[in-house]
């Protein structure tokens, strides 16, 4: 049963190894971006499929999600069965991630989901020929005055694979919790 | 004792009917019937291998065989084929990248922001105080731009709003210290022009922009004169409805619909010629045509398209019939409005327009087909006498009276795939026949492009069947409002979408067009074409030109098979005071076999049985 002091959001079951890793962190911006509330808890049930469906059942929007397990992600509608959940998916990279965090958002808003497709359709084009010369000059200006996280980060308009290691380990639970709070502040204020 | 058959070829589907003729030659009783899709284009040789599959299928229900049949009666086949054009009259073409016109799912922040476009890496080069409008280009990560800006703010830099190449709007603006309106997907980012002025404006959710919308708005924010804003207006007319758009100011950018010179047609008649402009629109063509009425033949300006379809189908029938081109004439064309979504010419991320379009059918009438041909090869096939039998339309008549509750004097419209034909007996048996432009194939035409599908059968499944939206995993809401509960959940790919009930099947519109849209157009494309020719046709063939005039239209042909299209045009017809429905042969056969059994109903009366003058 759905805990009705909780607020309307999407429950999300984390096995414990993925706490921190980058697919747990590209599913909430899927969600956020989505606008979409959520929260997570850790769990040590190796069974996702049960996971997804306690998340399921506790989230008042009646949507769950699970990750773990050699990287699969399942979307749990609280109607339905354990074992047929919406979209059960194995998941390699962070924008599929992303994409299937928006998907469980738009299983609650009930507008159709996007495909995920095999590759980052950004991640090559983007920055002008002309204007790469003067990206390394920006990214060592901004990098004397960031703070000390966001040094790491800056580092991500050189290369973008780099970027997703270094900042697996920069970014824990903490930012997530921040998030959350953000996008609950920003549905009140709405 | 014998067995007949009667077998009609039509455009689309061929026909047959088995009827038992009594020893005294007075009662035929119907036992069977066939249908299978014509193979090949009507009056070809090609369609033997219909005629067979629909035969096979007919005699396997009774279980009899060739041996078995006395007679096979062909139908004399109108010569009539139709072929369609699509013509598009205008295009909308952005210059310079004035505008972004987009609509993302979820753009971030909200309010108006003006400043001057600056690549997200260059922002170190801007000084405080300077306004500015960021773009941020896919390979920037949204953390990574959410700082820049804040750090930039802190400079006294005004970032005043941003355009994002990924779906990053949210995510950057959640990270921001102070709100500002972003844009995102934008798919072609690095053809924004910098260093120009530009505004972002964006609404609350599920309202719409009013300042980039409103000419005069667009006026204040760049500061133009008169002359400029008349230059601007259809920026702003573009953008009305948006929830949020880009405008940026270049010297040269602008915007502007164009006329695309489509070619032009010449109609002539007996009482003159007229030629018409393609892009003077569909309803100046067909006053013209119904002014010159009755048509001698119709030509297109050689080197257009419309002068290429027009010749493409001349060439096909007389290819056909043997016969030489020049003796090949057009006898009718519809002419129907339409808009086709283009991506616009010089956006930015993927925008669509809807262009003007002409749709076009043309309707060819030859003297004959070879229809003896195909006779032959029948008859060598099956070892069964055949014969022609009888003129299309007076077989449909017969076949079409034996609806209950129909008599003379009445009008039967075949409404078929290609042409939509018409004839009318009068009490004294006299008939007129009329052949008209446009039908079942035209309609899926039509859907196809104005939702720009690109897949005509998808068109055609849309056509033919009612809508629903799937609401959640378990129930879908059908277009009149009803809703049905599903026991198993419905597959992650219909969810959300709205779906074509094909018997079944649940096929998925993958498009964002809405379940009303998409009605909207269907049943537009059904209008304009069956009941404006249903109108068309009976004004021609009733000699008094008043449709009053008669009492019984019956509908027959495939597209009568429709769920609507019967009941479109028993409402336009209803005004006059005419009974018309959807034809129900033998009382059985609902809209199909009317040739078919009017063939071998007329065998009687050619056999020499009584017939009362």
């Amino acid at each position: 049963m759905s805990n009705q002091s909780q607020k309307p959001s999407v429950n999300i079951g984390v096995q414990k190894e993925y706490e921190k890793n980058s697919l747990f962190r590209n599913l909430c911006y899927g969600l956020e971006e989505e606008g979409i509330p959520f929260q997570y808890f850790i769990s040590e049930d190796s069974d996702i499929h049960k996971l997804a469906n306690d998340a399921a059942n506790e989230s008042r929007l009646n949507v769950g999600i699970s990750i773990g397990d050699q990287n699969n992600i399942i979307i749990q509608h609280k109607k339905l069965d354990i074992d047929q959940p919406f979209i059960e998916k194995r998941i390699d990279e962070d924008f599929q991630a992303k994409i299937m965090g928006s998907n469980a958002a738009r299983l609650v808003k009930g507008i159709p989901i996007k495909d995920i497709p095999l590759e980052d359709e950004y991640s090559r084009n983007s920055i002008p020929d002309q204007k790469r010369a003067n990206t390394n000059k920006t990214t060592n200006t901004a990098k004397n005055t960031a703070k000390n996280k966001t040094t790491e980060k800056t580092k991500a308009i050189e290369s973008n694979e780099a970027s997703n290691q270094a900042k697996e380990e920069k970014i824990n639970a903490e930012e997530v919790e921040k998030i959350t709070q953000l996008v609950i502040e920003a549905l009140k204020n709405n | 004792m014998e067995y007949i058959v009667g077998v009609d070829i039509g455009n689309s589907t061929t026909e047959v009917a088995i009827g038992k003729v009594d020893k005294e030659k007075e009662n035929i009783d119907f036992i069977s019937d066939g249908i299978y899709k014509t193979t090949g284009l009507k009056g070809t040789i090609d369609n033997i291998e219909g005629i067979l599959n629909s035969l096979n299928s007919a005699l396997n229900k009774v279980d009899l065989g060739y041996d078995d049949l006395a007679l096979i009666r062909l139908n004399e086949a109108t010569p009539v084929i139709g072929d369609l054009a699509m013509e598009t009259i205008t295009e909308t073409v952005i210059t310079e990248s004035t505008m972004i016109g987009h609509d993302p799912w979820t753009p971030g922040g909200i309010g108006l922001g003006v400043g001057v476009t600056t690549l997200i890496n260059d922002i170190d080069d801007c000084k405080a105080g300077e306004d500015v409008i960021l773009i941020i280009p896919g390979s920037v990560d949204f953390a990574d731009a959410a700082n820049i800006i804040n750090q930039a703010k802190e400079r006294g830099v005004n970032v005043n709003g941003a355009v994002a190449q990924k779906d990053d709007a949210v995510l950057i603006v959640n990270r921001l210290d102070e709100t500002i309106p972003v844009i995102d997907e934008v798919k072609y980012i690095d053809r924004i022009p910098l260093a120009k002025k530009a505004a972002v404006e964006v609404a609350r959710p599920g309202g719409t922009i009013d300042k980039l919308s409103n000419p005069y708005g667009i006026a204040t924010i760049f500061e133009l004169d008169s002359e400029d804003t008349k230059h601007i207006f259809p920026v702003a007319r573009s953008l009305i409805g948006n929830r949020s758009a880009v405008v940026i100011r270049t010297p040269e950018g602008d915007i502007e619909e164009r006329k695309i010179p489509a070619g032009e047609i010449v109609i002539i008649g007996d009482r003159g010629k007229s030629e018409i402009g393609i892009d003077s629109g569909a309803d100046e063509i067909m006053d013209s045509l119904e002014k010159i009425h009755p048509i001698e033949d119709v030509q297109g300006q050689p080197g257009t398209n419309v002068g290429g379809m027009l010749d493409r189908v001349k060439a096909t029938m007389s290819k056909v019939t043997d016969q030489p081109l020049q003796d090949i004439r057009i006898k009718d064309i519809l002419a129907v409005n339409t808009f086709v979504p283009k991506e616009v010419k010089g956006g930015l991320a993927e925008e669509y327009a809807m262009e003007n379009a002409v749709g076009l059918a043309a309707m060819v009438k030859t003297s004959q087909l070879p229809m003896r041909k195909i006779a032959d090869k029948l008859e060598e096939e099956t070892n069964v006498k055949v014969e022609i039998a009888g003129v299309e339309a007076n077989m449909a008549i017969l076949g079409a009276l034996t609806t209950p509750g129909t008599d003379k004097p009445f009008v039967i419209l075949d409404m078929g795939g290609g042409s939509t034909d018409a004839a009318m007996v009068t009490t004294k048996d006299t008939i007129y026949t009329t052949h008209l432009a446009g039908a079942g194939d035209m309609t899926s035409l039509l859907i196809n492009t104005e939702l720009g599908l690109g897949d005509i059968k998808l068109a055609e499944l849309i056509k033919k069947n009612p809508l629903a939206k799937v609401e959640s995993v378990f129930h879908i809401r059908h277009e009149d409002g009803s809703v049905n509960f599903f026991d198993e959940p419905l597959a992650p790919k219909l969810f959300g979408r709205v779906i074509i009930l094909s018997d079944n099947d649940k096929i998925p519109i993958p498009t964002d067009h809405s379940l009303d849209k998409i009605r909207q157009v269907r049943r537009d494309a059904k209008n304009d074409v069956f009941v404006r020719n249903s109108i068309r046709a009976l004004k021609r063939i009733i000699p008094t030109g008043n449709i009053r005039d008669i009492d019984f239209v019956v509908m027959v042909g495939g597209s009568a098979i429709d769920f609507e299209i019967p009941t479109m045009i028993s409402n336009r017809l209803s005004e006059y005071g005419v009974v018309a429905g959807r034809g129900n042969i033998r009382g059985v056969m609902g809209p199909r076999n009317a040739v078919a059994t009017g063939l071998v109903l007329s065998y009687l009366e050619t056999e020499g049985s009584v017939i009362d003058e």
